[in-house]
């Protein structure tokens, strides 16, 4: 019986123009979304290579200089593309794409890739993510508002009914051709987004289990997604009279939940845990540095200066020791200061992303009226294209600038016996400097972060589910 | 002989409106009983709660000794039943919407060649059959819905104003068709306007007004001007309440 | 209740802006305070150097053209809280110093949320841009299908009305309603918002905005009437309505967008960077050859061998300018790249009014790209002109003096006049009337055949 009323009804799409006209709009903005985003990517990737390569050239081929005013110089550390950037650019554009890893500072990213976009892709900008949330749950509905509705209308329900139909047989047969139609746009959209991003990836970075896991997990919720649609649908098209009732509802559900409420959600978050303003960040910044810095007479001055000394010589050593080590001290200073400045932007940064943490649970509070919320967040997470993969980023720039200024300021200690800040060091030294080897965070930082988003999903299509089967269910026995 | 549909003190009030009233009806196998009426008589509402599409205020409707409010599922897969516009898919053709319905109601399939024999027994040739039903004209339609009724074998045919629209030729057909299935010892409940063929057909007529069965004739013990003033008188009656 | 849902989301873009505008006013005066500190402190110090009062302890540095910053700021326009545009991802403020290099000028950006960012601002503008259309298409789609589906419009054409002027005044009455709603919500958000505000042209600048409302009401109420004329079913007209809202609203512009893009990409940041980096670096190691090349151009020049200012300082600034000079045909590229694509775009701005509105909407606030590229612009040009001054005082290991300094031009932005701003976008805008015109006619003629029967 499920397979009579699946053939039925794809025989109706199939000669339904409309519908055909459907398919190949969305067909072409999704070929469209992959072309663009696979040149777009690919470049990106090829850039950030380049761009890797020359600034190790360079840095190398500082010849005879000061440490010190090397780590002024110092290195960028290249974000490199994202595991699915291609399928869900998520905030990619709007965190910028280089650290500059200078001493005594913790900058930001920078270069955020969409102050050179248009100034209409702020209206609407098209990923393969955007085209799957927006567009498809159009389709389902456009397939499926008439679904009970317009059986209804014409009479043919009553008509089903008389035949002692199983009424769960009539609304299962209907949601599987529908949600059938929708998924399969899904996973051709996720699968190519995958194999494209195979193509401009290095791989050596990731590995391809967590690739292939990834494109699981987004198949998985956006299933999840397009399932609560499809029962949503169903579920109203059972309830109203009328098909062209039907369809205003829905079109106004997919308005108020799809299009405006991210929107409006983000705005609200920002207004009740607004972001700091930079003027103020870094303002605050400088008072936190100078309360923080030791009396350089303090006891605890001087363990930091012994533990800095331990550490460039690479062992323990008593007092008697270190007084007799001829030592750059300004180089002890200097590498004193950054671990001490350290400590206060690893918090600065730590409490600016837990700021942004805080702005991303509200709006998953807001989720309990717009699952398309919950939706992105996991897009995003499983594309690593999220704030979390940003701040893992940022974190691991950070640890790598630490490591760049003290191998330079060890470079000062050990081979310099005084004040003398002239000390160069050879051309040959700046290649010890150790390279920036990041590794993308795996899907398992995802799923941690976004696990609620999950299960409200998840409680999403349940719900829905439910209410088609039940509640559409006693609708129809009327 | 088996009674296949009963109503026992049958009910049904909307909010204020007393649709039908205490209604005592049987239908047997092999016998068609018609209902005449004005529009509001109770005939349709009859038909619904036989059907199970209404609940009942109170008394019972049965069908084939099945309590119809509660075995819907089991009660519908006895009946069939031919509405006065029978609503089809109009981007199917005649075979494939005998053939979904056909799907749904029996869950198993007929060959081509059943579905076009159902098509003949109710006179649509295979040229008809194949169009869609969007160029369908209303006889056509109503025999799509006499074919998807037969597909089923049902033990009691329900149909409400079936022949209303149709040209002599086509409710003439229409007319031998159900007198055939009655002599194949279906149960056969049809509401009507024409006189005409109600006494032809009928077995049993039963004349509504105002939700209460206040006639049951035997149309051989009336002739058809006596049948006519019968009803007329009983409208009449209707108008002056 | 829909009109309830409308008009809240239009005062609450009233106020997102007004929250966006008020913190960036706050980011600007903090910074020109932050400046001013700074720079009195530096001034004091070089006025003490110049009185020669003994002081001792004044920093090395002193007077060193290298230690003078200046603020900048993108100003505020009066109705800037009607539209965020571009304004909260671009830099609108930024201190101007000889010691970054252009590249670094604007580079520690604002610290939004990302995902807002990504998402979309949201403001009265984007408010009216998504959901008017949607409004008129929701109270007027049915304006002749609501008589046909119920089948009444025989009984209504049989008695004599004429159908055209009963069309149009329905729709006008609706439409009306609609548009009406809409001025006089924004009319609240502009008057609330202007508490505490000096007029300084915010009414007139209104009243322009309004009339893009208005005319963007028109253009959909014409495209509805079209729909309708065809005397179609609701849920004809209704799935007709929303493919063109959807179509010009959503994919029109992102499309526009991405092949805009496409087409003309702008050069990359980091081979920008690298670049820039790789100039530092080279400058770096022949310094000597350098510093004798910037003698050659300045005869004139004589190094205060005697000077306190360290080497650094005058390496610093033959570093700066050297790599701004070299990244300067680099960022004429982002520039030729970003005038590329305003030209495609000036053309799809004739194919929907939503890409055409959107434009005009941020220039006529004064948040577009276009004006916040033009301080970007203006900023890098005045640092320029800063660093042509002060150049030989550098090189030569000389302070400024405070005249010099208290006569030294402040930056101020350029503003473009407001009919230059929207000089290009009113073209499509009376293109898309035209249409608007053209579409009255035809549905005019449509509704004189329409029939109770259907074909």
């Amino acid at each position: 019986m499920n397979k009579a009323i699946i053939v039925k009804e794809f025989t109706e799409i199939v000669r339904d123009g409309r519908a055909i006209i459907l398919f190949g709009i969305i067909g072409l903005l999704l070929l469209l979304g992959l072309v663009t985003s696979f040149s777009s990517e690919s470049t990106r990737s090829q850039t950030v290579f380049d761009a890797r390569v020359a600034d190790s050239e360079v840095f190398n081929a500082q010849g005879v200089k000061n440490p010190h005013s090397a780590a002024h110089f110092s290195r960028m550390a290249h974000k490199p593309v994202a595991p699915l950037s291609a399928f869900d650019p998520g905030v990619s554009a709007y965190v910028g794409q280089v650290v500059w890893l200078e001493g005594h500072y913790r900058n930001p990213a920078m270069f955020r890739a969409a102050e050179d976009a248009t100034e209409l892709s702020r209206l609407e900008n098209f990923s393969l993510a955007g085209v799957l949330t927006l567009i498809i749950p159009l389709l389902v509905i456009l397939l499926g508002y008439g679904s009970i509705a317009k059986e209804r209308e014409q009479g043919t329900l009553r008509q089903i009914i008389s035949s002692g139909t199983s009424l769960r047989g009539l609304l299962l047969g209907k949601f599987i051709i529908v949600f059938s139609i929708s998924f399969a746009f899904l996973f051709f959209t996720i699968v190519f987004a995958a194999v494209t991003s195979l193509s401009v990836f290095e791989a050596s970075s990731q590995p391809l289990t967590d690739l292939f896991l990834r494109s699981i997990s987004l198949l998985f919720v956006y299933g999840l997604y397009t399932a609560f649609v499809t029962a949503t649908t169903l579920f109203i098209s059972s309830l109203v009279q009328e098909a062209k009732n039907s369809l205003l509802i829905l079109l106004g559900l997919w308005t108020v939940m799809v299009v405006s409420l991210p929107r409006l959600s983000a705005s609200i978050a920002e207004q009740v845990y607004p972001s700091p303003r930079s003027g103020e960040f870094w303002e605050a910044m400088d008072v936190r540095l100078s309360q923080n810095r030791l009396d350089s007479s303090s006891a605890e001055y001087a363990a930091a200066e012994r533990a800095v000394i331990e550490r460039a010589f690479g062992k323990k050593l008593t007092e008697n020791e270190i007084e007799n080590l001829a030592i750059n001290t300004r180089g002890v200073r200097l590498e004193v200061s950054e671990v001490i400045d350290s400590e206060i932007y690893t918090a600065a940064y730590a409490e600016l992303f837990e700021n942004y943490a805080n702005q991303k649970n509200f709006r998953r509070l807001l989720s309990i009226f717009s699952p398309t919320i919950a939706l992105q967040h996991l897009s995003q997470a499983f594309s690593g294209t999220d704030v979390n993969a940003h701040e893992h980023f940022s974190d691991e720039a950070e640890r790598q600038r630490n490591n760049i200024v003290r191998v330079l300021n060890e470079e000062m200690i050990i081979n310099d016996g005084g004040e003398n800040l002239r000390y160069l060091a050879p051309p040959e030294f700046w290649e010890t400097v150790p390279e920036f080897e990041y590794e993308y965070p795996t899907l398992e930082l995802a799923w941690r972060q976004s696990g609620a988003d999950f299960f409200i999903i998840l409680a999403w299509a349940l719900f829905s589910m439910v209410a088609m089967f039940w509640l559409g269910k006693g609708r129809l026995e009327v | 002989m088996r009674e296949l549909l009963l109503a026992q003190n049958l009910t049904k009030k909307f909010k204020s409106n007393l649709a039908l009233s205490d209604l005592n009806l049987t239908v047997c196998e092999s016998e068609i009983v018609c209902l005449l009426g004005a529009n509001g008589a109770g005939k349709t509402t009859t038909i619904n709660l036989f059907l199970g599409f209404l609940k009942p205020t109170s008394g019972k409707a049965f069908v084939d000794g099945l309590e119809v409010s509660e075995n819907l599922n089991e009660v519908r897969a006895k009946l069939a039943y031919v509405p006065e516009q029978v609503s089809l898919y109009p981007s199917l053709t005649g075979l494939e919407n005998l053939d979904y319905f056909v799907k749904l109601s029996l869950d198993n399939t007929l060959g081509k060649a059943d579905l076009q024999n159902l098509f003949d027994r109710v006179g649509l040739n295979e040229t008809a059959a194949s169009k869609r039903v969007n160029g369908y004209s209303k006889g056509m339609r109503q025999k799509v819905g006499l074919a998807i009724s037969l597909a089923k074998n049902a033990q009691a045919l329900l149909l409400d104003e079936p022949l209303s629209g149709l040209d002599p030729s086509a409710a003439n057909e229409f007319s031998t068709i159900l007198r055939n299935l009655a002599d194949q010892g279906t149960a056969v409940l049809m509401a009507t306007h024409d006189l005409f063929r109600a006494r032809e057909i009928a077995d049993r007529i039963g004349i509504m007004k105002s939700g209460s069965l206040v006639k049951d004739l035997s149309p051989a013990s009336v002739d058809q001007s006596t049948l006519e003033e019968i009803y007329l008188q009983q409208m009449r009656d209707t108008e002056l309440v | 209740m829909v009109f309830l849902v409308f008009v809240s989301t239009l005062i609450y873009g009233g106020f997102a802006g007004q929250a966006e505008r008020g913190a960036r006013k706050s980011a600007i005066e903090n910074h020109d305070r932050t400046v001013s500190t700074k720079m009195s402190g530096w001034l004091k110090d070089l006025r003490a150097l110049e009185q020669d009062d003994g002081s001792t302890d004044l920093p090395s540095l002193t007077g060193s053209a290298m230690d003078v910053i200046f603020a900048s700021s993108l100003p505020q326009e009066p109705l800037s809280d009607f539209s965020i545009g571009q304004s909260d991802l671009l830099p609108f403020f930024g201190e101007i110093s000889l010691k970054n290099p252009n590249i670094r000028l604007f580079s520690k950006y604002e610290f939004a949320d990302p995902i807002g960012l990504a998402l979309g601002n949201f403001d009265i503008s984007k408010a009216v841009l998504l959901f008017v259309p949607l409004m008129l298409i929701i109270f007027c789609f049915d304006v002749t299908s609501a008589d046909r589906d119920s089948r009444r419009l025989g009984l209504i054409m049989l008695q004599g009305i004429n159908l055209r002027n009963l069309f149009w005044k329905r729709i006008f009455f609706r439409a009306l309603i609609v548009i009406g709603v809409t001025c006089a919500s924004a009319f609240a958000v502009m008057i609330y918002n202007s508490q505490g505000l000096a007029d300084d042209g915010r009414f007139a600048i209104f009243a322009v905005w309004m009339t893009f409302v208005v005319f963007y009401g028109a253009f959909w109420s014409a495209l509805i009437a079209f729909v309708a004329s065809f005397n179609r079913s609701g849920e004809f007209n209704v799935l007709t309505l929303l493919g063109l809202w959807v179509g010009l609203t959503l994919i029109g512009p992102a499309t526009s967008s991405s092949l805009a893009e496409a087409l003309y990409p702008s050069p990359s940041r980091l081979t920008y960077l690298a670049e820039a980096r790789e100039v530092e670096n080279e400058t770096r190691l022949s310094e000597p050859d350098v510093v004798n090349e910037f003698m050659l151009d300045h005869p004139e020049l004589l190094v205060d061998v005697e000077s306190q200012f360290p080497d650094y300082v005058s390496s610093s600034f033959l570093v700066t300018s050297t790599v701004d000079e070299a990244t300067a045909p680099i960022i004429a590229g982002f520039e030729e790249a970003l005038g590329r694509r305003e030209e495609l775009m000036d053309v799809f701005r004739y194919l929907s009014p939503a890409i055409a509105v959107h434009s005009l909407f941020n220039e006529v606030t004064g948040t577009s790209g276009r004006r916040h590229n033009s301080y970007l612009m203006q900023a890098r040009g005045f640092k320029a002109n800063y660093a042509k001054l002060v150049g030989p005082n550098i090189i030569g290991r000389k302070p400024i003096s405070a005249e010099f300094f208290e006569n030294a031009p402040e930056f101020e932005f350029k503003e473009e006049p407001l009919g230059m701003r929207l000089g290009s976008g009113l073209k499509p805008i009376i293109f898309l009337l035209l249409i608007v015109f053209s579409l009255t006619i035809i549905t005019n003629r449509q509704l004189g055949k329409i029939s109770p029967v259907s074909s």
